[in-house]
């Protein structure tokens, strides 16, 4: 596998697991009630039961956790903030130190952790659903679920065709700029250090040649999709339809279950 | 003064050279066991089937294959590398890659044509000077220059990526498919262009070319010398009259047709049952001598419309 299949596949580990066996709309549904739900967790045991939940979750997806934390990486900045935010501006009576309008206080140590701890039960259950799904599976998947919504005039179909067509590109895309990095080495540019922030402006110049071989590309494909007469996409049918076994069905009635369970026990647990 | 003539002895000796060079790439081997020498002066087509390595070889001369085995000479010295042992891309070396338009990446023709200049850190007076004499060479006119690249006509395009490889007046100019997908007039034209620019080298420092294509019919045209490449090894590195006129055989073991010109010739002389000759597998010169076997049939009083 080289650099450029590795990038495609990104967010997809091959694993042997009861989650990669999954239908993904199950996956995908499951996912949006289990958002719904942390939404909707007010106390501190009901946020103990849910981390609980979620990894028990990322355990049964047999990717390992090192996969996880390296998505986390880039989020890192926006999850410092946001308990900063809190932590600094959050209102509350004990106050542990001040500063002109700045108030740190307790209660926004709090509700910093507290929001910071609910991005982060959102996030890595979407990572396992990622992880797990093969990204043109999950686009299909997708399409499947919002079918109904082409009742209503909503483009479904041509709506995922995008996607897919966007995930199919990526490679090409990387390809185009390895191309171009290529030719100007060959020219007799030497990649400066590793410092990133010197290594992304050298990087800014290709946007723009990038940018117009990429809209080139779409108009050429565009050309070619009409050419074999995709017309407006109805009743266009799949290679591989998706059908739900009792499998999918035992892991989405579990996750019904387990789910109204959680809030149960956020509403009835002492609460700590 | 003494001295700079030694060394240009010595250059013109030695050229490029591998040695016993072995490629692999992702754990397969793509090139085995390759000796090759360019030397300096001389156009040497580089042709095999697609995937006989013909890229890779291009690339490793240049310096863009960071690992392989055995040594690569480069005008005397052997390639530098770094400490990790990486090969060193050869700045002195110039490379067209494949579909060259497409890796314009400047915001006006000015810089695109200065971008190795300036990496060399040239003088803003040398590298005007530089473009000047360039332009007309290349049929592009000082207007442009201040032009986005992006806005310019497909065959401008690719001359100009190609002027911003050759402005920088290297020894070695590395050519892969240079004319694939052009029209057949603009194809001899770039053809023709390069093979001036090669010839006019001065005396002593002499260019050489390491032409990479699929047209036999330009090889047989351009090529002073052929590198046959098959399976990654290299069946034969002759001239390119050895190999067209009297060493074929090598040609349909690596799966390559002859050039059209020739093939006309092996038929003519199956027909006629005669030898003929040609001075040269250059198209011009075969033709000659197949137009000179149907005049002779013409005069023996056979009717002209019918075969020998």
């Amino acid at each position: 596998m080289n650099r450029s299949d590795r990038l495609l596949v990104g967010q997809f580990i091959e694993r042997e697991s009861i989650l990669h066996r999954l239908d993904p709309r199950i996956k995908l549904i499951s996912l949006l009630m289990l958002m719904v739900v942390i939404m909707m967790l007010d106390h501190r045991s009901g946020y103990v039961a849910a981390t609980i939940a979620v990894v028990v979750i990322l355990l049964v997806s047999r990717i390992p956790v090192l996969f996880y934390l390296r998505g986390l990486l880039p989020l890192l900045p926006v999850l410092l903030l946001t308990l900063l935010y809190h932590a600094m501006l959050g209102k509350g009576q004990t106050i542990l130190a001040s500063y002109g309008f700045l108030q740190v206080t307790v209660e926004g140590i709090e509700e910093g952790i507290r929001i910071v701890w609910r991005i982060l039960l959102m996030i890595l259950p979407a990572s396992a659903l990622t992880g797990t799904t093969r990204p043109l599976v999950l686009a299909q998947g997708l399409e499947t679920l919002l079918k109904p919504l082409s009742k209503l005039r909503v483009p479904v179909e041509q709506f995922s065709l995008m996607v897919v067509i966007a995930i199919r590109f990526i490679p090409t895309i990387l390809e185009e700029i390895q191309r171009i990095g290529l030719a100007k080495r060959a020219r007799g540019f030497e990649p400066s250090s590793r410092n990133p922030l010197s290594r992304l402006s050298e990087f800014i110049p290709i946007l723009v040649p990038l940018l117009v071989s990429t809209a080139r590309r779409a108009d050429h494909l565009t050309l070619a999709i009409e050419a074999r007469a995709y017309g407006d996409g109805r009743g266009r049918t799949v290679y591989r339809p998706l059908c739900l076994t009792k499998l999918d069905l035992a892991a989405g009635l579990l996750m019904l279950l387990s789910l109204s369970a959680l809030l149960v026990l956020d509403d009835y647990l002492p609460h700590i | 003064m003494v001295n700079r003539i030694k060394k240009t002895v010595i250059e013109q000796q030695s050229g490029w050279e591998l040695r016993d060079v072995c490629v692999k790439l992702d754990g397969t081997p793509v090139l085995k066991h390759i000796d090759l020498t360019l030397e300096p002066g001389t156009w040497t087509a580089l042709i095999g089937k697609t995937g006989a390595g013909k890229s890779t070889l291009a690339r490793l001369f240049k310096g863009l294959i960071p690992e392989f085995t055995g040594e690569y000479r480069l005008e005397g010295q052997s390639m530098a590398r770094d400490r990790k042992g990486r090969a060193r891309v050869v700045p002195e070396i110039g490379f067209v890659f494949q579909y060259p338009e497409h890796q314009i990446f400047e915001t006006t023709v000015e810089k695109e044509l200065s971008f190795a200049l300036r990496m060399r850190g040239d003088s803003s007076k040398e590298i005007a000077a530089a473009i000047r004499t360039l332009l007309p060479t290349f049929g592009l006119s000082e207007e442009l220059l201040q032009q986005s690249p992006l806005l310019l006509s497909g065959g401008q395009k690719r001359r100009l990526a190609i002027a911003s490889v050759l402005i920088a007046n290297p020894r070695l100019l590395i050519l892969d498919e240079p004319t694939a997908a052009l029209d057949p007039v603009s194809r001899r034209e770039l053809l023709k262009l390069l093979r001036d620019w090669q010839r006019n080298g001065l005396q002593h420092e002499q260019r050489a070319v390491l032409f990479i294509s699929h047209r036999m019919e330009d090889v047989a045209e351009y090529s002073d010398r052929v590198a046959l490449l098959h399976e990654g090894r290299l069946l034969t590195h002759d001239t390119a009259d050895e190999l067209f006129l009297h060493r074929s055989e090598l040609l349909s073991q690596a799966g390559m047709p002859l050039p059209e010109a020739i093939e006309l010739l092996r038929l003519t002389e199956q027909l006629s049952g005669r030898a003929l000759n040609p001075a040269s597998c250059r198209e011009a010169d075969v033709l000659e001598r197949v137009k000179e076997a149907w005049n002779a049939r013409k005069e023996t009083g056979g009717p002209s419309d019918e075969p020998f």
